[in-house]
């Protein structure tokens, strides 16, 4: 099944930029949020505190050049769910991949994620993280309820709301970095999210479905 | 007259009381001893022996039978500024002791140097 | 490609915004005179910035207190010949009444009514004289106002130097009209030195309430008389050697303070929204939003106490007394009275009052509190199956009004009527008091008897606690409670402190649960994946 490797450049530079950003970002926010919920020790508090603040509201702006990002150059495509070859994905995953099968979705500059992928961006994107914004932005401003017509609003909902998702984004960490070694070597994907440019098989065609700028009907 | 004759009476009485015979407490003007006792000390205060013009040890500092045997004895060490001390008269003493006995520890009124 | 030209420009925008607001969040209240300091401390300090008090009267000129004074009331009426008015202000008081207001009956609050506490417990409606030596009149209540208590600025012993003067004076020993030269000469210096109150004069009682030095406040004794910057920063005599008044101000002889049930002040006003307002509270003089733009601590004002924070400890210098239990009382050694001292110098167990426990560096205990004190009289019925208040502070988190406030608690044990509910005030000193003959019914009978209220003559012991804000010994900013000191899950000082979420002191409940499950499932799962692919040499393996 192994094949001729070839290098496309998957990855545009203000995509790699944002992926080690919010990287950064989102780690940082782990680490002092889970200290702020007193379940480590490292800063301080009060450091703590500062810090997760200041983080928290650059993600915020930051995410929302990726709002503009993604929308403008029509790479929110990327991110359509789907539900074809999503069980052989799984099966692959589950299966082939300790019999060393061929990835059954491979990557290209068409359509990077497999259904999977796209499956869990989603989420990701449209979901886990702007919810954590905003309850994360409501947390912030705890002491502005009143005068933003919040009164009836509950701190400790919004707090355990807060919780839960940074639970799921360490535990989705966690998958994901894992993730990162199932590549054609163990390094492969995370070099392709450094330099852009990831191996592919060869001859695996694009299939029709997935491919995100041919679905780019003009509108006449 | 009659004062004359009673200060004579009272030096003479403790003369005897300070020689040996057990002092009774009453017999000194305690008013006059307190003063007196205050006085010792700004005294060596000025001459610089102790820091504070104020007496060291209170009334209360002993009981009634302490006060009566160093008086008894004269053992007037433990107040330090034994130049003045000295220089006290049997009268003064008996004031003072008059003074310290009213107000000791076990006395109905036991008092700091107020 | 479109792209090719846009997005450096969005790269650079995004840099640009990013440093943008980094600088705005870091280096905010550059608008204020000094970067460094808060506006709050900026604020205080011009508002008390003239410490030279300026004087148009020099007391040792005036004739009328030049005579010679042979008693307390001559000294009070050559006074009141020039301020004729003080004498019908201070009347009004509570430092003369003893009595809180007028406002609270039937309820009879303060000290010459029927207020209790768990110290000596009651003044017994001033049949108690021992009570009277902090009482500001020459004998009692019923003599003439002793104006030098607040106003003398030299120390000396009314009592004895009027009485030795009388008695010396009138003898014909000339070595004892000598002395009573000198004691006049001492009387009339003390007459002459007049001036506004000291923390030496207001604390000849307030330092000493319940009977000696920090009994009743942590925050109140003898080492604020010239306390260090540490101890207090406002009172600090290498500071800003503020007096009690500088606070406590002062209209009509009226200290500014909390009376019993009334607040200190009814309204939270800094002197830029009211330039008359009393400076009794700290955003009088400080606003409501002292700290630094920007600053966490702005937004918790509303919810926690200045006190709360700049006050980690009280009873820095001199310990404390934090409880006393009446029940131990009259022990008798050798058939005789006695007393013990403690590790602390203090005395922790005397033959008359019973077992105390006294402490150094006190930390507070912490409640809501809108400024109100919930104070017992002798006529509340009380339930001796829990541990009564005798008082408590007022509030809770959701009346808007309170904040979480420090408290130190003293927690007494005292005699209370079985049949009647009630607690009970023994009358303690003097010849018919408990502490001459020990005797509890007998004290008991003398002392109710006295403020006209029943005794059943069943009486035992129970439990008890009384509060007092802490206010005083505010410490330097280096030394506030830190953040960590409150928001953490286990010890926190504001553990007590129910009707908010609290950040860092309260968890989530089931979500940590579930949360760390399914971190580890999650981290075991790739794991178990991870070595499923090294032993079936699956991929990422087979082509490097």
């Amino acid at each position: 099944m192994a094949s001729k490797l070839k290098n496309i450049y998957l990855y545009t530079r203000y995509e790699r930029f944002w992926h080690w950003l919010q990287m950064a970002l989102i780690l940082i926010l782990l680490i002092t949020g889970f200290e702020v919920h007193d379940q480590i020790t490292l800063l301080g508090y009060e450091t703590a505190v500062a810090v997760h603040n200041f983080v928290g509201l650059t993600w915020l702006i930051a995410f929302a050049f990726f709002v503009f990002w993604v929308f403008t150059t029509g790479e929110w495509k990327q991110y359509v769910p789907t539900t074809k070859k999503m069980f052989e994905v799984i099966r692959y995953y589950s299966y082939g991949i300790f019999r060393g099968e061929s990835h059954p979705v491979p990557k290209r500059k068409e359509a990077k994620h497999n259904p999977l992928q796209r499956l869990t961006y989603l989420s990701l994107a449209a979901l886990l993280l702007p919810m954590q914004m905003i309850t994360g932005f409501l947390y912030w401003g705890y002491n502005s309820w009143a005068a933003w017509g919040l009164s009836d609003l509950s701190l400790q909902l919004i707090a355990i709301v807060h919780m839960a998702g940074a639970f799921a984004i360490l535990t989705f960490l966690i998958v994901h970095v894992y993730m990162t070694t199932t590549g054609h070597s163990l390094f492969a994907h995370i070099k392709a999210m450094i330099t852009g440019w990831e191996a592919v098989d060869e001859q695996e065609p694009v299939e029709e479905w997935e491919k995100a700028r041919e679905r780019q009907a003009p509108v006449t | 007259m009659l004062k004359r004759i009673t200060l004579i009476a009272v030096t003479l009485l403790v003369t005897l009381s300070l020689s040996g015979v057990a002092v009774a407490g009453e017999d000194g003007n305690k008013r006059k001893g307190k003063y007196t006792y205050r006085k010792v000390y700004k005294a060596c205060n000025a001459r610089g022996e102790v820091d504070i013009a104020k007496p060291t040890l209170n009334p209360d500092a002993k009981t009634q039978a302490q006060w009566t045997s160093v008086f008894e004895n004269k053992e007037f060490a433990e107040f330090g500024c034994q130049e003045e001390w000295s220089q006290l008269s049997d009268k003064e003493l008996l004031d003072i002791y008059s003074y310290l006995h009213a107000h000791a520890s076990d006395s109905p009124t036991p008092a700091k140097c107020k | 490609m479109l792209g090719i030209h846009w997005k450096p420009v969005l790269m650079g925008a995004l840099v640009v915004l990013s440093a943008a607001f980094l600088g705005t969040t870091l280096v905010s209240g550059a608008d204020t005179p000094s970067p460094d300091q808060a506006p709050g401390r900026t604020m205080a300090q011009q508002a008390t910035k003239s410490k030279a008090l300026w004087i148009t009267t020099d007391h040792t000129k005036i004739e009328k207190l030049q005579k010679t004074f042979s008693s307390g009331d001559e000294v009070t009426a050559a006074c009141l010949s020039c301020h004729s008015e003080a004498a019908g202000q201070f009347h009004e008081t509570i430092h003369w009444s003893w009595m809180a207001s007028a406002a609270d009956a039937p309820k009879r609050y303060g000290k010459a009514g029927d207020s209790i506490n768990n110290f000596c417990i009651s003044t017994n409606n001033g049949t108690d004289k021992g009570c009277f030596s902090c009482h500001p009149g020459w004998e009692g209540q019923s003599g003439a106002i002793n104006c030098l208590v607040c106003h003398g600025q030299t120390e000396i012993n009314w009592g004895e130097s009027f009485e030795d003067y009388q008695a010396f004076a009138e003898s014909d020993d000339p070595e004892e009209l000598e002395i009573a030269a000198e004691l006049q000469s001492s009387i009339q210096t003390a007459v002459q030195s007049v001036g506004r109150p000291t923390r030496q004069n207001c604390g000849s009682c307030h330092f000493y309430g319940g009977g000696g030095d920090g009994v009743k406040h942590g925050d109140l004794d003898s080492s604020i008389t010239k306390p260090s910057k540490s101890l207090d920063v406002h009172m600090g005599t290498d500071g800003q050697n503020f007096t009690c008044t500088r606070c406590h101000t002062t209209v009509l002889h009226n200290v500014a303070g909390r009376i019993y049930t009334q607040p200190a002040a009814l309204e939270r006003k800094s002197l830029i929204e009211d330039d008359l307002t009393s400076k009794i509270t700290c955003e009088s003089c400080h606003s409501a939003t002292p700290h630094k733009k920007g600053s966490k601590a702005n937004d918790h004002t509303d919810k926690v106490a200045c006190q709360t924070c700049h006050i980690p400890t009280m009873a820095r210098a001199l310990p404390t007394k934090m409880s006393w239990d009446w029940s131990k009382a009259g022990k008798l050694k050798d058939g005789k009275k006695y007393k013990e001292k403690g590790e602390l110098g203090t005395v922790d167990y005397m033959t008359i009052k019973g077992q105390m426990r006294w402490e150094k560096n006190v930390k507070p205990e912490y409640a809501w509190w809108n400024g109100s004190i919930k104070s017992t009289t002798v006529k509340d019925v009380v339930d001796p199956t829990q541990v009564v208040a005798v008082s408590a502070p007022r509030g809770d988190a959701g009346d808007g009004m309170s904040r979480i406030y420090p408290f130190k608690v003293h927690r007494g044990r005292q005699p209370y009527d079985k049949v009647h509910k009630t607690l009970l005030a023994p009358l303690l000193s003097g010849k018919e008091g408990f502490w001459n003959h020990l005797d509890w019914d007998r004290a008991l009978r003398k002392g109710q008897a006295a403020l006209d209220v029943p005794y059943s003559g069943e009486f035992d012991f129970v439990d008890t606690t009384y509060v007092f804000p802490t206010t005083h010994m505010v410490a330097p900013k280096e030394n506030v409670v830190s953040c960590g000191e409150c928001h953490t899950g286990e010890g926190s000082r504001l553990a007590a402190i129910s009707g908010l979420y609290m950040p860092g002191r309260d968890g989530a409940g089931v979500v940590d649960a579930f949360g760390w499950i399914m971190v580890l499932g999650a981290l075991l799962g790739v794991c178990l994946h991870g070595l499923g692919r090294i032993f079936t040499n699956g991929n990422g393996k087979k082509e490097t």
